[in-house]
């Protein structure tokens, strides 16, 4: 069941009253229960996957904690990352791995992984059961005894599709919290803006683009003003239906009483590619910096810039191959990775570079944005395309300067005006720039007069009713 | 060494390598309190104090740290090691 499906929204406009009446002991085992029938809806099979998951990371978290020997403690922790890798790579790269089972003939590999199903929300359970253990392992958190708590963590359905990838000591605090799942009028509130807009970011703007992004897809045209409109389309579109999503999730686990980490601050107003992702998708780079960056970095510490470049190298290919096992995938993270290597070796030389200059300086400040924003839509041209040679063809078709104001046919008024407004929408969520977030603001409710925040929820949610596109698809990211 | 020196010596650790001078350290310092001690600053932070005290430290020690006062107790239980 997708987020923005009717029957959910019916199931979750009766599930969402009932948490208030379960008493305190039962609630993780009741969020626990909506968990796995959410679960169920995309697959019964997968859910046993996702049980087995849970079991072996709250075992092996016990273990650890109560090993009184260190060298027990890291072979147990050696053994559940890896196993738990282990299913990740599985499964999420099984057409890579059925061809090289072909190449090694080995045809019972091959014909096991061939046409394999990729398990929902695999990759962000797993990465919740890693960080788990390894908070345990590295003594930033003591093993929880509770069974429920564990597998609730894991299973917790409004982070399961995209995230947010929230961490343990924060998700346990909240649940064992005096006021969990009580019923909190600021906080159901607060849920109620977030919920409209998550849903007017994804219905009303990105789907909007979506149709444009899609129109100029399927009319193949070399025309280099179309090409640049499908880059800066999905760019926009991308943001705003993946914070579209976390709104919703984060909005949906409040009603709860579980509140998200935010994944989005205003990536595209960033000076530079290192503050690009420090506000874009924030719970999987976090995570990678604390998991997987900091580990790596630390290890090779003593080579210097080398070590410091070969780190984020890593970091980033796998930030790329996290996506798939599409080609695709490892030029967008070798893009970023070079990207971020270059920023961070040299942006302190920059720095004092444009100190001593105020009016460069100034300069720095309008350009920076631009440049990093453009950066930004280069890398995804490979990451939505869905070969390298393609990705080529469109940077190729924008080199050429075949600029026509001739739109084909088939892109019609009805799909350019709402795209193009939307796209300003989208623009101003990520940046600011126009003072246009206030809309967003202006939904989720920050308003002091109860009245206006409830007159801007109506507003907000007729808004989306009329203008909701009705062509839009599934979430981008539900397939990572 | 004792506690003061051990911090004395790590403040100018800090103001060293993240090019401030003005930077006080107390045991409840934490990254967020400090310009410029991010992930990358971090890294450069171990290498100098491993260097200047001479110890080793494992990424297990290093991921366990919360805070300043975590930090000094750490190049101390090293040093007496």
């Amino acid at each position: 069941m997708n987020f923005t499906s009717l029957p959910f929204l019916l199931a979750l406009a009766v599930a969402i009253p009932i948490t208030y009446f379960i008493p305190a002991k039962f609630k993780c085992v009741y969020l626990l229960a909506l968990s796995y029938l959410f679960y169920f809806t995309w697959s019964v099979g997968y859910s046993l996957l996702l049980a087995a998951t849970s079991l072996t990371t709250y075992s092996a978290a016990l273990i650890i904690s109560n090993a009184k020997s260190d060298s027990v403690k890291k072979w147990v922790v050696a053994g559940a990352i890896s196993a738990l890798l282990a299913v990740l790579v599985f499964f999420k790269y099984s057409e890579a791995l059925a061809a090289i089972g072909k190449a090694l003939t080995a045809p019972g590999l091959s014909s096991v992984l061939t046409g394999l199903v990729i398990p929902i929300g695999i990759s962000y359970y797993l990465f919740k059961s890693i960080s788990y253990v390894l908070d345990v392992y590295w003594g930033n958190l003591e093993a929880s005894r509770d069974v429920v708590a564990v597998s609730l963590y894991i299973a917790f359905f409004p982070q399961i599709l995209s995230g947010p990838i929230q961490r343990s000591p924060e998700f346990f605090k909240q649940i064992s919290s005096g006021n969990f799942g009580r019923l909190d009028p600021p906080a159901f509130e607060r849920a109620i803006g977030l919920l409209l807009l998550g849903f007017f970011e994804k219905l009303v703007v990105a789907d909007h683009i979506g149709a444009l992004v899609h129109a100029v897809d399927a009319a193949q045209s070399t025309n280099a003003y179309l090409l640049l409109i499908g880059v800066y389309g999905y760019t926009l579109q991308l943001f705003a239906d993946f914070s579209g999503i976390t709104h919703i999730a984060i909005g949906i686990g409040l009603f709860f009483g579980i509140e998200g980490p935010p994944n989005f601050n205003r990536p595209f107003r960033a000076n530079n590619i290192q503050e690009y992702w420090r506000g874009w998708h924030m719970s999987l780079t976090t995570w990678l910096t604390d998991y997987l960056f900091m580990p790596l970095r630390l290890a090779m510490r003593n080579m210097g810039n080398y070590g410091l470049a070969l780190s984020i190298m890593i970091n980033m290919i796998l930030i790329g191959i996290w996506h798939g096992d599409n080609w695709t995938f490892l030029v967008f993270g070798v893009i970023h990775g070079v990207f971020m290597i270059c920023s961070a070796l040299t942006l302190k030389p920059r720095n004092t570079f444009f100190k001593s200059r105020p009016t460069l300086s100034r300069l720095r400040k309008v350009y920076a944005p631009i440049v990093t924003f453009h950066m930004v839509c280069l890398a995804l041209i490979f990451f939505r395309a869905p070969t390298v040679s393609s990705a080529v063809e469109v940077i190729r078709g924008i080199a050429h300067h075949q600029f026509s104001t001739k739109i084909p046919p088939s892109i019609g008024h009805d799909v350019l005006i709402p795209a193009l407004v939307a796209a300003v929408i989208a623009f101003d969520l990520g940046t600011g720039y126009l003072g246009l977030n206030r809309l967003g603001t202006l939904i989720a409710g920050t308003s002091n007069s109860s009245n206006r925040r409830w007159i801007s929820y109506g507003t907000a949610l007729l808004i989306i009713l009329l203008l909701a596109s009705t062509g839009g698809g599934e979430f981008i990211y539900a397939k990572f | 060494m004792d506690r003061n020196q051990i911090h004395d010596k790590l403040t100018a650790i800090f103001r060293d390598v993240l090019d401030d001078d003005s930077i006080v350290l107390n045991d409840s310092t934490t990254a967020d309190d400090v310009d410029g001690w991010d992930s990358l600053s971090h890294v450069n932070l171990l290498v100098a104090v491993e260097k200047r005290f001479a110890i080793r430290m494992s990424t297990r020690e290093v991921k366990s740290m919360r805070n300043v006062g975590d930090f000094i107790a750490l190049i101390s239980q090293k040093l007496a090691q």
